[in-house]
Parts: structure tokens; C-alpha cells; sequence
């Protein structure tokens, strides 16, 4: 009966809270959200994270550094490269070793594989959420070849732990140049079918343009990162603003898009997919020659070290602390989509339809082993930030002209 | 050969189990053809029947805050409607088991009824998502109503008669009225898809909002027999697209043909397009379709008139 | 250079709060400037007004002074371009009280409370102070990221403890 009363209660303020999560068939793992609707407008949204909070932070303080590059990247099976290349870095930095040349390639070019897969998957969820599942079938069907370059190349779909202290484990072999080639090249064509797609299908355009509109500025001054700040026209890339392994040698292409909608993070995560395609091509038939790992010490000097990588769904920030030991002293990760949870769900959301929310949630692509914390943004009508309201209503008067 | 006793045409053929049977075809042919448009496999074509079959056997949970005389009463009395519905509509290429002059009144009811039952079922709930739906469902039930009734009452104008049997007899005789009434016929076809909810006008269930909408809460036999009765109402009302608007009746083995032409086109709408928010849907249906089918109507009336 | 410029203007920036502002010999992108935990909210003021950066994360750390006093260490990193700029300070564990930025930066409050909840730093004025990341059955003033903590029951396994829910 207590829903019952629940449900009177929430209807005497005329307001109807609809719970999506810990468990909905929208969501592919845990988190609570909570929307709050007048009608089908969304005037209120309530986050909560950490059901599958690990306390990995803690773990890593009782490994060595080799242990934790193996458990972070397990914070993550979609970013797993992202995370173990962040973390290796700052060890790596802090021993004061430089890995080869031909290791940094090899790094660059799986984190430009991981990054097709990811972003393959996120246009297939995505898709999902508004309700076309021609695409979301189609592009994980593409999505199997990435999974096989994969495969053959590290042995693994997930966590294929390219990474070792002072280096990588796995070489490019010509053969495997000659194997991948043509499949890049094949998704290179589907990438481009489904920029066409998402450019010109009506009904797909109706769910899509002028949603989920964040702006430049705001974006900028909220800390938003990866394809969810490039579609706000904002240039942030650590390959390029803080380039790392791999991306000092070889520069990639910035991919930007001045729209600020959903549709632009489609655009820009497309659009990114084919410059890494490109970028892997390049980077394959440059590989420069030597060596795969240089030494690494099992006792790191102390010191502090802070790195950037940009994983598929953002800036992924990690900070090392040595004492000097076999163990680090304190690993503090701030995983990639975590910030963008805070700036466009929370300015974005309210004043929506209810049926944008699932698009709106995934345009940030949200990863919730990524963010194994919680989060609660609940801004009410009373709230000390005037223009975030005006913002909205600004907006919702625009959306009915 | 005289005519095999009224009970076995009501039970078995072309009635009752026959078309229960035909209606999980249907469903499996549907689900086939679109897997195959989406680049996947498919179910098998005993998939339908299976599903039912667990469905059936299946523990039925009724929450503790619902009716539940209604709660049990409204799948029966949704199936019965389209049961009942079929009655009047040449299934199969078979003459209506009953006809009456102005059935085709009576079966639009019985088929909205279905979905006001859908409505009710969603709303005496109580789950948030249930209730959510339901709004959705009967909202989308006041789009697609009006402009799907005026598309099915462009043959009934044509043919100057409220009698189903009537109408088929003169779309036998004719051009076919798809060619004559495009407007109308093409309306038709997507009010199908808005009646039952198929996608894109599948908001009422989409599931990555609201689960599955106004059966969210529903399990075991309900939900067997609610899905059974959306199969019945899909064969009946593309039954009567199929005699109206596809040159009647005529051979039954070419009717039933048809019908399946008019599902794989449905099919290949499904999975093409993008799923309608349901202010989207009703924008559409009363900016679009419904001025579209008066257009029809006048002109159909300016050319009878004249 | 673009990058020395953003050196030069965070140094400039916090040279009214710090004498203590390094670039680490082994990190050239990186600036540290240690100030005073009073002037935390002005500093980080003055970086959000002059438009310098936006914020990273907030890092807590559990260290030890010179004399070996244990205190906790904290880090607002923000970054521009290249450069990571950061602002430091330490805190005694009987003094571990600080005030909030969420005023200046509201995405902040998911940093803060992570600082809150793991270490016990008191953020007054912070605007959400509910439970963050451990469960709701945890005992108060157990800090489980500080480094006397390992486990909730000492006759246990660390494993069983974490497991506590």
C-alpha cells in the first residue's frame, strides 16, 4: 500500500514521479534515475549512482604497479585500454622511462580501435533509446568486426590489456596490416552510410535536431568532456590539447561540431569514428622501428604524476602518488563520462518529453562501471541558480513556437 | 455438399481456432521479415506458438493494489471484442460468418474496444509506467481514431452502403480502390500500425521509457491473451484493408496473399523509421492524416456527386 | 608559446594566496600552487572569474607531515591546454573542516562529497550531504579510503568487510 500512497501523494502536488532503474530494460546496468513529470514533460530529474561501486581505488593502494594496471583496466570493460594506458603513463613517467616509439604506435592505434568499438556501440544504444532498431542491429553487426580485429590481435574482445609496464605485449605484424586493411576500409563505407543516415533520415532528424541543446559556453565552463563538448563546438581532446603515448608522434584530427544537440554528438561521434579509421591506416603503414618495452623498475621513485587520456567517452583523469615502494600510495581516477553526468543531464533534462530522456541520457554515453560512484543532482524550482530556469524556460517557450 | 454445422465454423474453420492459428503466423511472419530487413536471423516459425504456450503455463502475479475482477476480466473482455470483430470481416476469403447492414460500425468499435480495454487494463494498474502508457495508449487512440475511421469509411461511401459484404462485393467489382483512393488506403495502412502500436507509433510500449507500457504488470494468461488478441486484430484489420481497398474478395488464396504483401509493407515501415514521441504522433495524425483523408472524402463526394 | 602563457597567468593568478607556487621537474605541463585552506574559495574564485581552466576533479590524500603528523592532502586540479594548474593544501586530521567551491563551481559536489565520505573532511555549506558512494548501513565516522582503515571488523578478512551489505 505504500505505493499507493506514494502515488496520492505525489499526485496531490501534481507531480508524477517516474523511476527508470536500478533494474529497466533501458538501462544495461545499474543506476536510478528519477523524472519527475507534469504530463509528459520531464520538469525535474533525480540521479543515483554506485550500485556497483568496488572501492578500486582502495584495492590499488595494496598492489603493486603492475597488479593495478591489470585491476583498472577492469573498471571499465568498454575503456579498458584508456584506463591502463592513463595509469601506465604516470608510472611509467614517475620511473622516468620512455617506451619506444613502436610501443607509443601500438598503444595509439588500440585506443583508436577501442575507440571505434565504443563509439559503434554507443550509436547502436543510442539508436535504441529513440526507438530505431534498424540501426542499433545494423551498427553492432559492424560493431563484430571491430571485436574480431580484436580478437585476433590481442586475444581478447574486452580487456585485451595491450599495456605492460614500459611498453605493450602485442606487435603489428605486416600480416596483420594486410588482415585489417580491407575491413577498415569496409567500415570505413558503413561509417559514411550512417553519417547519410543520421543526416537525412526525417524521422530520425524529428528525434534528434534542437534536443538536448547544451551551449558553448556552458559546456566549457561546466568541465563537459569528450564528443558530448566537441558537439557543443568546445575543443577539447587531450590526444591533441594534452597529447600522450602515440599522439605526440602521430597527431590526430579534431572533430568538432558548432550545433549543440544530439544530433551533433551523433555527427561528431561518426565523424570521429572514420578519423580513426584513417588514423589507424596512417599510423600502420608508419610504424616506426625497435623495440616494444623498455625497462621498467619494480620500485617507483616518489613522486606525483598527473595524466589525461581521452577515452572514447571523455577526458579520463588519473593521479599517482609514489612513495617510493612497490605499491602506490594513492591512485585517484575521475572516469570519463563522470563529469558529464553533472553538466548535461542536470542543465538539460527538465523542460523535456519524457520519451527524449533515453536519447538525452545517452548522447553523454553513460557508463556505469565507469562512474562506480553515485550521483545526486536535484534541482528544484527554489534553486539559487536563476539561470538554469530561465534557461529552460526560454528553451520550453521556443519548443512550442 | 451442404454446408458443415455452424458450431464447427465458429470453433474451427474459417472461426476460432483457425484464425488463432493464423494469427501466430502472422506474427511470426511479421517478426521474420523484419529481423531479415534489420540484418538479423529471425525466429522459427514455431516461435509464436512457443511463446504463447509459456506465456499460458506461466504463474499469472496479480499486484495487491489492483481490481482484480478487472484486472482479470479486461484481457477476456479485449480478446472476446476481436473474436467477436472477426465475426463480421471475410477472413480468409471466407464470406463474414455474420452481416448485418451497417457491421462495418460495429467492427470499428469492437476493434477500438481492444484498445480501450489496453487503456483500462494500464490505468487500473497502478504502476507508474502502467499508467503512463495507458495515457499514451488512449491518447494515441484519439490521433489515429478519427483519420483511420474516415479511411475506412471511403469504400463504405463508395459503395453507398454500411454493409462490409456490400462494400467487398462492389471493390470486387471495380478498380481496385487502393489506385482509386490512395490517399485513403495508405491512411489505412499506418492507422494499422498506430492501432497496434507497432513501431514507429510504438510510444504506448517504448520500452527504454516505460518498460512495456500499459502491460507492464500483466503476466502468464493476461498477457498471453492480450497478445493474442493484438495478433487477431493485426490478420482482422488487414483483412478488411485487403477487401476494401485490394479488389475484394476474389480467389482466397490470392486474398491471403495480399494480406501478407500489406504486412511485409507494414514490416518494412517498422523497421525503416524512427519511433514517434507521442506529441510527434498526434501532431502528425490530426496535422497530416486527418486533413489528408477530408481531402479524400471531398473529393470522393465531388466525384460521386458529379 | 600558448602553454607558458597559461603558466605564467595561473601563477600570476594565485601569487596573492601563495609564496609556494612549483612546476614539478618531472611534469613541465604541471603547476602547483600550496596555499592556505582559508583562501581556498577566493583562489578558486579568482581562477573561475579570469576564465582559467575548468575543473578537473578534487583529489584527497592521506599523508604525513614533516614531524609525521598524519593529515590529509588535498588537490583541485583544473586544466587549460596543456596544462594542469592545481591548487593544494594540507589538513591536520583535528582541523578537517573546509569550506565549499560549489557556490563558484556546482558541478563540484560530486567531488566534494567523495572527499567527505571517504576521508571525513567536514565541507561546510556543501549543498547535498546525503551518502554518496558507501552504503546506507556504514558506520559514521568510518572514513574507509584513510589508511588506518582495512577492514570494518578487524577479526575479519578485508573482503568480508567491504561486503558489508
Amino acid at each position: 500500500m505504500t505505493e499507493l500512497q506514494e502515488i496520492n501523494k505525489s499526485t496531490s502536488a501534481k507531480k508524477y514521479i517516474v523511476p527508470i532503474g536500478p533494474q529497466h530494460p533501458a538501462l544495461k546496468e545499474p543506476g536510478h534515475f528519477q523524472f519527475t513529470v507534469e504530463g509528459e514533460i520531464v520538469v525535474d530529474a533525480t540521479i543515483r549512482l554506485g550500485y556497483v561501486h568496488r572501492g578500486i581505488e582502495k584495492a590499488a593502494e595494496q598492489r603493486n604497479y603492475t597488479q593495478v594496471l591489470y585491476l583498472v583496466e577492469r573498471v571499465c570493460g568498454i575503456c579498458s585500454h584508456s584506463h591502463g594506458t592513463a595509469f601506465i603513463q604516470c608510472a611509467e613517467k614517475l620511473a622516468g622511462v620512455e617506451i619506444p616509439p613502436r610501443a607509443k604506435a601500438v598503444r595509439a592505434i588500440a585506443g583508436e580501435i577501442e575507440r571505434l568499438h565504443s563509439h559503434l556501440l554507443w550509436l547502436g544504444v543510442a539508436s535504441h533509446g529513440g526507438g530505431f532498431d534498424s540501426m542499433f542491429m545494423y551498427s553492432w553487426r559492424d560493431r563484430e568486426i571491430v571485436m574480431e580485429i580484436l580478437e585476433n590481435f590481442f586475444g581478447n574482445r574486452v580487456n585485451y590489456s595491450v599495456n605492460i609496464p614500459g611498453g605493450v605485449k602485442e606487435d603489428i605484424t605486416t600480416e596483420f596490416i594486410d588482415q585489417v586493411t580491407p575491413k577498415l576500409e569496409y567500415l570505413k563505407k558503413r561509417m559514411e552510410y550512417y553519417l547519410d543516415v543520421i543526416n537525412t533520415d526525417i524521422t530520425f532528424r524529428q528525434r534528434t535536431v534542437n534536443i538536448g541543446k547544451i551551449g558553448k559556453v556552458e559546456t566549457d565552463k561546466l568541465g563537459a568532456t569528450g564528443p558530448t563538448a566537441r558537439a557543443s563546438g568546445v575543443a577539447r581532446d587531450m590526444r591533441i590539447t594534452r597529447p600522450y603515448d602515440g599522439y605526440d608522434l602521430f597527431p590526430v584530427n579534431i572533430v568538432t561540431d558548432d550545433r549543440c544537440d544530439l544530433n551533433a554528438r551523433f555527427v561528431v561521434r561518426i565523424k570521429e569514428c572514420i578519423e580513426s579509421i584513417l588514423y589507424i591506416i596512417d599510423v600502420m603503414n608508419r610504424m616506426p622501428d625497435g623495440e616494444l618495452t623498455a625497462k621498467m623498475p619494480r620500485k617507483i621513485p616518489a613522486g606525483e604524476y598527473m595524466s589525461s587520456v581521452e577515452a572514447p567517452r571523455g577526458e579520463l583523469f588519473y593521479f599517482v602518488r609514489s612513495n617510493g615502494t612497490e605499491n602506490p600510495d594513492r591512485v585517484k581516477i575521475r572516469t570519463a563520462s563522470l563529469c558529464n553526468w553533472g553538466t548535461v543531464v542536470s542543465s538539460v533534462a527538465k523542460g523535456h518529453k519524457l520519451a527524449d530522456m533515453p536519447m538525452i541520457l545517452s548522447g553523454i554515453d553513460p557508463c556505469f562501471s565507469c562512474n562506480d560512484r553515485m550521483v545526486q543532482i536535484s534541482r528544484g524550482k527554489n534553486d539559487s541558480e536563476v539561470w538554469t530556469w530561465e534557461q529552460l524556460r526560454k528553451y520550453g517557450i521556443e519548443y512550442y513556437q | 455438399m451442404s454446408a458443415p454445422h455452424p458450431i464447427i465454423c465458429l470453433l474451427l474453420f474459417p472461426g476460432g481456432l483457425m484464425l488463432l492459428a493464423s494469427s501466430l503466423f502472422y506474427e511470426w511472419l511479421e517478426r521474420k521479415l523484419v529481423a531479415r530487413f534489420q540484418n538479423r536471423i529471425g525466429p522459427k516459425v514455431y516461435q509464436p506458438v512457443a511463446d504463447m504456450l509459456k506465456l499460458i503455463v506461466k504463474e499469472e502475479v496479480i499486484p495487491k493494489s489492483v481490481n482484480r475482477t478487472l484486472f482479470i476480466l479486461l484481457p477476456i473482455f479485449g480478446f472476446a471484442c476481436v473474436m467477436t470483430a472477426s465475426l463480421y470481416v471475410p477472413m480468409f476469403g471466407v464470406d463474414a460468418a455474420i452481416g448485418m447492414s451497417g457491421d462495418l460500425v460495429i467492427t470499428m468499435y469492437l476493434l477500438s474496444a481492444m484498445s480501450v480495454c489496453l487503456g483500462m487494463a494500464g490505468a487500473n494498474s497502478l504502476n507508474r509506467f502502467a499508467v503512463v502508457g495507458a495515457t499514451r495508449t488512449l491518447t494515441q487512440l484519439f490521433a489515429y481514431e478519427a483519420p483511420f475511421m474516415l479511411s475506412l469509411l471511403l469504400p463504405a461511401i463508395a459503395a453507398q452502403s454500411w454493409n462490409i459484404a456490400t462494400i467487398t462485393k462492389y471493390a470486387e467489382g471495380k478498380t481496385w480502390m487502393m489506385l482509386t483512393l490512395p490517399i485513403g488506403f495508405v491512411i489505412s495502412i499506418i492507422g494499422v500500425m498506430g492501432k497496434l502500436e507497432i513501431p514507429p507509433f510504438d510510444a504506448p510500449e517504448a520500452e527504454s521509457e516505460i518498460v512495456s507500457g500499459a502491460l507492464s504488470e500483466y503476466s502468464g494468461r493476461g498477457l498471453a491473451l492480450f497478445r493474442i488478441a493484438k495478433n487477431v486484430e493485426l490478420v482482422v484489420c488487414l483483412s478488411l484493408i485487403a477487401a476494401f481497398y485490394l479488389g475484394g474478395i476474389g480467389n482466397p488464396l490470392l486474398f491471403i496473399l495480399k494480406t501478407f504483401v500489406l504486412l511485409a509493407v507494414i514490416a518494412l515501415l517498422q523497421s525503416s523509421l524512427t519511433r514517434f514521441r507521442i506529441d510527434q504522433t498526434i501532431g502528425l495524425w490530426w496535422q497530416v492524416g486527418a486533413i489528408l483523408s477530408l481531402a479524400q472524402l471531398m473529393v470522393l463526394i465531388m466525384v460521386k456527386v458529379l | 608559446m600558448e602553454n607558458m602563457e597559461s603558466i605564467n597567468k595561473f601563477r600570476e593568478l594565485m601569487a596573492e594566496f601563495s609564496q609556494n607556487i612549483e612546476i614539478p621537474a618531472i611534469q613541465p605541463s604541471r603547476i602547483d600552487a600550496f596555499i592556505n585552506p582559508a583562501d581556498l574559495v577566493p583562489a578558486v574564485k579568482k581562477l573561475h572569474d579570469s576564465d582559467w581552466g575548468y575543473l578537473i576533479t578534487i583529489s584527497a590524500y592521506d599523508t604525513v607531515d614533516d614531524q609525521g603528523t598524519p593529515q590529509i592532502g588535498l588537490v583541485y586540479h583544473f586544466g587549460e591546454r596543456e596544462i594542469i594548474g592545481s591548487i593544494r593544501f594540507f589538513l591536520p586530521y583535528d582541523q578537517l573542516t573546509i569550506e565549499s567551491i560549489c557556490p563558484v563551481i556546482p558541478s563540484a559536489t560530486l567531488y566534494e562529497r567523495e572527499c567527505m565520505e571517504l576521508y571525513g573532511i567536514d565541507i561546510i555549506d556543501t549543498p547535498d550531504r546525503s551518502r554518496l558512494l558507501i552504503p546506507d548501513d556504514w558506520p559514521e565516522d568510518v572514513f574507509p579510503m584513510r589508511k588506518s582503515f582495512i577492514s570494518l571488523d578487524q577479526s575479519q578478512p578485508a573482503e568480508n568487510g567491504e561486503n558489508h551489505d
